[in-house]
């Protein structure tokens, strides 16, 4: 240590980790029996947690500042005008229907009587499932039949009725179905099929683990799908309270192509690439893939 | 925004990355605490807290990730809360206690330390905070602050240190820092 320092130039060079190893511990030792050395430390210390202490305040401060955004459609108030609107338009149309004079325009109340209700089983709006024709289960046609039916209308009326919603059907449904699409598929198909059994991913030779996933995600709040996922145009969904608890996709690039697996809730769950319609997520139960799995994720960190 | 993007930015004290951060997981922490008879503001506090020391760690570099971020915060919020809990069910069965007291003449010191740096300028405020928080080198801080080199940082640090040393000392008698 150079002699010259001052018990404060000392104890400031040793806070900050300024000393050598040496000086350092000649000042550990010093500290135990010179008091005068002991009280320039603990004041110096006091400063420095104090400039500690303020910038932790700061930063808390910031980050109180920080508005979150509660998206519309998750807010109490908008339920409870999409749960009036519905009323609403129920109402109307039940007046319209059962009035003498009724006419042209039962169709559009019973479109716009859809297009709420929508909004209202799905947390999230505007998801590729809510205009997607391949699968069976359209809620549009669903939610449709079972209002109408049930006010009894005269048979005239049913036949315009539902000439106007298949019509606005059609409109809605995108030509989904390409070849194009169908094609990459059967790709992932073909490659998936291959680490479909999951003994055969315990070589792990020829494989290229990324845990940066290159496939988008979304998830999405789905009530009837409360633990289930599909792949649809190369984008991952997750349907259930994914927001709640964090999760990881691991991406494994194989000789046969890629394959996709989800870490959740400490458990591995296999994805199919070929899975476009909702399916439920099955934990994968294979020790050894689960360890390899493990291994794979700790190395990527 | 990757993890790897966000570590970066935090390593050179980009403080949207702490923004971003806070935003992205907002919900998925608090929603913890809150569903676990937590209120809101409890649940700031509990996410806040962690996401400090995460920033923090990762800026001084003394971070060793071993999982990704989201995974990390949500098991620190979790173990917080946790603990939060137990305290509170000890507290329902034992009063308050003198160990309070002892703690008093410390939070004193703090808050009178804590009001002269308050007083301090700002550029002295930001080297000590980036030096002795965020654990910045020379080099990021003159980078940061816009300075020529990282000797004028050095100097300007050892400047500032030595106006709080003396402001506290000034304001008060050594006696109020004896043990």
């Amino acid at each position: 240590m150079n002699k010259n320092l001052t018990n404060e130039e000392f104890v400031n060079s040793y806070l900050d980790n300024e000393l050598s190893e040496i000086d350092r511990l000649d000042f550990e030792n010093k500290l135990l029996h010179d008091s005068e050395l002991r009280e320039e430390y603990n004041f110096q210390k006091d400063l420095v947690e104090g400039i500690k202490e303020t910038r932790r305040l700061e930063l808390k401060s910031r980050l109180s500042n920080i508005p979150i955004n509660t998206p519309l459609y998750q807010t109490v108030g908008f339920k409870a005008i999409a749960v009036a609107s519905i009323s609403a338009g129920i109402g109307i149309g039940a007046y319209y229907m059962l009035s003498e004079d009724d006419n042209l325009q039962l169709s559009d109340i019973n479109i716009t009587q859809n297009q709420i209700i929508q909004t209202e089983e799905n947390d999230i709006p505007l998801i590729p499932e809510a205009i997607t024709p391949i699968f069976k289960e359209e809620p549009t046609e669903e939610i449709i039949m079972d209002v109408i039916p049930q006010e009894k209308p005269k048979p005239e009326d049913v036949i315009v009725k539902n000439t106007e919603v298949k019509e606005e059907a059609k409109i809605v449904q995108p030509n989904v179905i390409q070849p194009n699409v169908v094609e990459v598929f059967e790709e992932e198909d073909i490659s998936s099929a291959d680490i479909d059994n999951e003994n055969q991913i315990n070589n792990l030779d020829d494989i290229k683990e990324n845990l940066e996933s290159t496939v988008e995600i979304a998830t999405i709040k789905d009530k009837r799908n409360k633990f289930h996922y599909k792949f649809f145009e190369n984008k991952l969904y997750l349907l259930g309270s994914f927001n709640d608890m964090p999760y990881e996709i691991i991406e494994l690039n194989s000789s046969s192509g890629k394959s996709y697996f989800l870490y959740y809730n400490e458990s591995y769950f296999k994805l199919k690439t070929d899975q476009i319609k909702p399916a439920p997520l099955v934990k994968i139960e294979n020790d050894s893939l689960v360890n390899e799995l493990r291994i794979i994720q700790s190395n990527q960190k | 925004m990757k993890d790897s993007e966000v570590l970066n930015k935090i390593s050179i004290g980009d403080e949207s990355a702490l923004d971003f951060l806070y935003k992205k997981y907002y919900r998925m922490m608090t929603n913890l605490v809150i569903k676990n008879n937590g209120t809101e503001q409890e649940a700031k506090d509990v996410y806040q807290d962690p996401l400090v020391v995460f920033w923090q760690k990762a800026a001084s570099g003394n971070l060793v990730l071993t999982s990704k971020i989201s995974t990390f915060l949500y098991s620190i919020c979790l173990n917080l809360w946790r603990k939060e809990l137990e305290r509170k069910s000890r507290l329902v069965h034992d009063q308050k206690d003198g160990a309070q007291y002892s703690n008093h003449e410390s939070e004193e010191k703090a808050k009178i330390v804590h009001d002269c740096i308050n007083g301090m300028g700002e550029t002295c405020r930001k080297i000590l905070s980036y030096h002795y928080f965020d654990g910045l080198s020379m080099t990021d801080i003159a980078e940061k602050l816009g300075y020529a080199n990282t000797d004028t940082a050095k100097t300007k640090k050892y400047k500032c240190k030595q106006k709080l040393y003396q402001l506290v000392k000034s304001k008060y008698s050594k006696s109020d820092f004896l043990d």
